[in-house]
């Protein structure tokens, strides 16, 4: 399989911080290691310029807050699209596993699988697109594209799902609108007043035709006779409008793909010559899995991203 | 040498599509496709119907495994060897010629006249019936064998073959005997098998038996349909009927209105596929096949999502009998219960689909293969729609609203396969099609070509010209971009989904 490399890529573990400054200040210090640029210091933390392996922008803020600290994506070109400012809980006793390479990242709590209420996971990045085919040629120009997953607030009761739970399941809830996002050419996923789960970006998952039965016992996990998985590149998806709207591939998440086991978070495997660590926590219908080591230029491929 | 990847006629949208490569690179794509029509006709005679099954199977690569032959009876309920006034027993009539048996007593009676065959009686009845038997197997041995069923019926099989026997006429004096013209001659087939056509992968082989003598129903297109020692018996409906196969799988589909009166309504749709097994993937399945059916019931297709079909599944040893559904048959591919999946241009995207089926082993099913010369597409279609992909015309063959998509083969058509058009096909994603032009009458099935890595181009100059692939030698017909080029003759099926294999072309 072909994968939509950058790099270059580190996983770091980052613990033992003394307070929310503390972690936003390693945090920065990561993105900055695999190339992120400083854009502009901004008040508790920074705003950070990535760069895809195709040349496009976004803009990343980490900032310190009481309590956590919070990262949002926004427009690197001018449009003025910002996404979604996700929480991280902080605490002393924390410790924290941020996976980022030039145009990406995904933070999480490796003793999380995505269910703390105040915030645990983040992910995002800038997208593969399309290029050098008939699909390129349709789409047009793109100026900027990215996209956000993560948890919205801190709430007493319920978490959003996001990659760490769920691959293609959005929030449930309308008090959580907005909080995955994903923006081309500064035009923002409509993110408000939704009330479908389905109305979000996603992951788009692999398996059977058939409508989900809400009893996961009634379900079949797409996994072949004999129990071996699927593994598909990772496509970023999200409709243009709410309520049903096709569900439109924008791109190809780099250092990543999907396996459709059911797995775990935190799991360690070695396939195609590459280190990866799973990403989702015991979603039934597969994990997003992610790079966990480095990628010399050489093993980069040409992302397929069926086009 | 760039290293390139040859490809099968079916593609996802573009040069390199993430469901195939993503596994083994291979494409399913059989030897043959063929595409018939055929009427069964109430109270009409049927047996062109079979001969167009029969006809249709052969040129999809399958073999005609014996004749099914025709047969009926000659009844006495009063026994055998009446003489006189009564003496005819038996008027057998085939391709215009008619032969008359009657009975005489060689005691005291000659036969009087040439144009009949006359059979001495017996003592008995039963002596006279052996001699009426022995005559028929004499005079017409090219029409019928006769032989004693009981005491009151000689039973009469039909020696032309298959179809054939169902003119075959016979007539008894409806007073000392009864006639039953011959029928339910017919034709048995099987399908081929993967292992067999690519040396590893589904033993699985279909045995299609089809007759105008169903049970309660006579006259009417039957279809019997054999796999794994369990035979599905589907009867027709009437009026018209389409069908598709290629070497290892049959669909028939009558999309006609149902006739009032008629016993069968629901019965028009019946589906039995073979799948392709990449064993590097599916190791330890040898044997995966369905049959699917409407079981003469109010039940739609789909990939999964509802619809009630009668399907039996047979993976490995397993075998059950299931429906649409998560733990029954259905398609895996791309998912989204939310709107339908697009690429990034908002065409809906063409996937290699996996049938998942119960494998037995666990209460969930299991992906157990791939239907040769198929692909989803995340939009829902018409039954039996036409579409023009890579060169070639398929078919839909199922299709569902919610999660949204459908299932198409390749049909085999010849036709005018170029650009959309009033009178054309319509292409499913215009961004994937890989040649432009028309079919006409050629061989649709050319090879492709396709670059993924190096800096060589195709260049359209090289139509006509010889290029050699892996050690072959093949003509280039097209060039439809610097990265595609179709050749012809077909590749070697092992040739079907290889990366990094060599090429070159000389000037």
């Amino acid at each position: 399989m072909n994968y939509a490399l950058s790099t270059p890529n580190v996983l770091s573990l980052i613990s033992g911080t003394t307070s929310p400054t503390d972690l936003a200040s390693k945090l920065i210090a990561a993105f900055e290691s695999v190339g992120w640029t400083l854009e502009a210091s901004i008040s508790g933390g920074a705003t950070l310029q990535g760069v895809s392996p195709q040349g496009y922008l976004v803009w990343c803020d980490i900032v310190a807050v009481t309590g956590a600290i919070t990262i949002q994506l926004h427009s690197a070109v001018g449009s003025g699209a910002a996404g979604f400012t996700y929480p991280l809980a902080w605490d002393a006793s924390y410790s924290w596993q941020a996976i980022v390479h030039p145009c990406g990242f995904a933070i999480c709590r490796p003793d999380d699988g995505g269910t703390d209420l105040h915030g645990s996971s983040v992910i995002g990045g800038i997208p593969f697109v399309a290029t050098a085919c008939g699909v390129s040629g349709a789409l047009g120009t793109v100026t900027e594209i990215w996209f956000s997953f993560g948890d919205s607030r801190n709430d007493s009761v319920w978490y959003a799902d996001s990659p760490r739970s769920s691959i293609d399941v959005g929030h449930k809830f309308s008090s959580y609108q907005g909080n995955q996002t994903g923006c081309i050419n500064g035009v923002m996923g409509s993110m408000t007043g939704l009330i479908d789960v389905w109305d979000v970006p996603e992951i788009l998952r692999f398996s059977s035709a058939a409508t989900d039965s809400p009893l996961a016992s009634r379900n079949s996990h797409p996994l072949f006779f004999g129990e071996g998985f699927l593994t598909y590149p990772a496509f970023i998806s999200w409709p243009t409008g709410t309520g049903g709207n096709p569900v439109k591939i924008r791109g190809q998440v780099y250092n990543a793909c999907c396996r459709s086991g059911f797995t775990s978070a935190q799991q360690a495997a070695t396939f195609d010559g590459l280190s990866w660590i799973s990403f989702t926590n015991l979603y039934y219908w597969g994990a997003l899995w992610l790079l966990s080591g480095s990628a010399t230029p050489e093993t980069s491929q040409l992302a397929n991203i069926a086009y | 040498m760039p290293s390139v990847a040859a490809q099968g006629l079916v593609q996802t949208s573009g040069a390199a599509y993430p469901v195939v490569t993503a596994l083994s690179g291979a494409v399913a794509i059989a030897s043959k496709q063929a595409y018939g029509t055929f009427a069964n006709t109430s109270g009409g005679d049927n047996s062109p119907a079979c001969d167009a099954i029969k006809d249709t199977l052969l040129a999809a690569g399958w073999s005609l495994a014996q004749p099914i032959q025709a047969a009926g009876f000659l009844f006495a309920p009063f026994g055998w060897g009446a003489t006189g006034f009564l003496r005819t027993i038996l008027i057998l009539t085939y391709d215009g010629i008619t032969t008359t048996y009657k009975y005489y007593d060689p005691s005291f009676e000659s036969p009087t006249d040439h144009t009949s065959i006359w059979v001495p009686i017996g003592g008995t009845s039963a002596a006279s019936q052996q001699n009426l038997v022995l005559a028929i197997n004499i005079n017409s041995a090219a029409v019928v064998l006769a032989s004693i069923y009981d005491a009151t019926h000689i039973l009469l099989t039909a020696i032309p073959v298959g179809t054939l026997g169902n003119y075959i006429e016979v007539g008894g004096t409806g007073s000392t005997s009864v006639g039953q013209t011959l029928g339910g001659g017919g034709w048995q087939l099987k399908s081929s098998t993967q292992i067999k056509d690519f040396g590893y992968g589904n033993t699985a082989q279909f045995t299609i038996t089809a007759t105008t003598n169903p049970p309660g129903t006579p006259e009417r297109v039957w279809i019997q349909v054999t796999c794994a020692s369990y035979t599905v018996s589907f009867i027709l409906r009437y009026g018209g009927w389409q069908m598709i196969a290629d070497n290892y799988q049959a669909a028939f589909f009558c999309n006609q209105a149902f006739e009032a009166g008629d016993s069968f309504i629901f019965n028009s749709y019946l589906w039995l596929s073979a799948l392709y097994i990449d064993p590097a993937t599916l190791p330890g399945l040898t044997f995966s096949a369905f049959i699917m059916q409407t079981g003469n019931l109010p039940v739609t297709t789909s990939l999964g999502a509802g619809g009630g079909m009668t399907i039996d599944c047979f993976v490995n040893a397993y075998h059950s009998t299931t429906t649409q559904g998560q733990q029954g048959w259905s398609i895996a591919m791309y998912h989204s219960e939310g709107g339908k999946i697009q690429d990034p241009t908002g065409l809906p995207m063409i996937v290699q689909p996996w049938v998942m089926m119960p494998a037995g082993y666990v209460a969930e099913s299991r992906m157990c293969g791939q239907v040769f010369d198929c692909f989803a597409w995340t939009e829902q279609a018409s039954l039996l729609q036409q579409a023009a992909q890579q060169n070639a015309n398929y078919r839909c063959v199922a299709s569902q609203a919610s999660p949204t998509g459908s299932l198409w083969i390749k049909t085999g058509e010849i036709t005018n396969t170029g650009q959309p058009s009033a009178s054309n096909p319509p292409h499913l994603n215009p961004t994937s099609a890989a040649g432009t032009g028309d079919v006409g009458a050629s061989n649709p099935q050319t090879g492709t070509l396709v670059l993924q890595q190096g800096t060589a181009n195709f260049d359209s100059s090289w139509i006509g010209k010889t290029i050699e692939i892996d050690g072959g030698s093949y003509t280039v017909t097209a060039v439809p971009s610097s990265t595609v080029l179709s050749f012809q003759p077909p590749p070697p099926s092992s040739l079907l989904g290889a990366i990094g294999i060599s090429w070159s072309f000389n000037q």
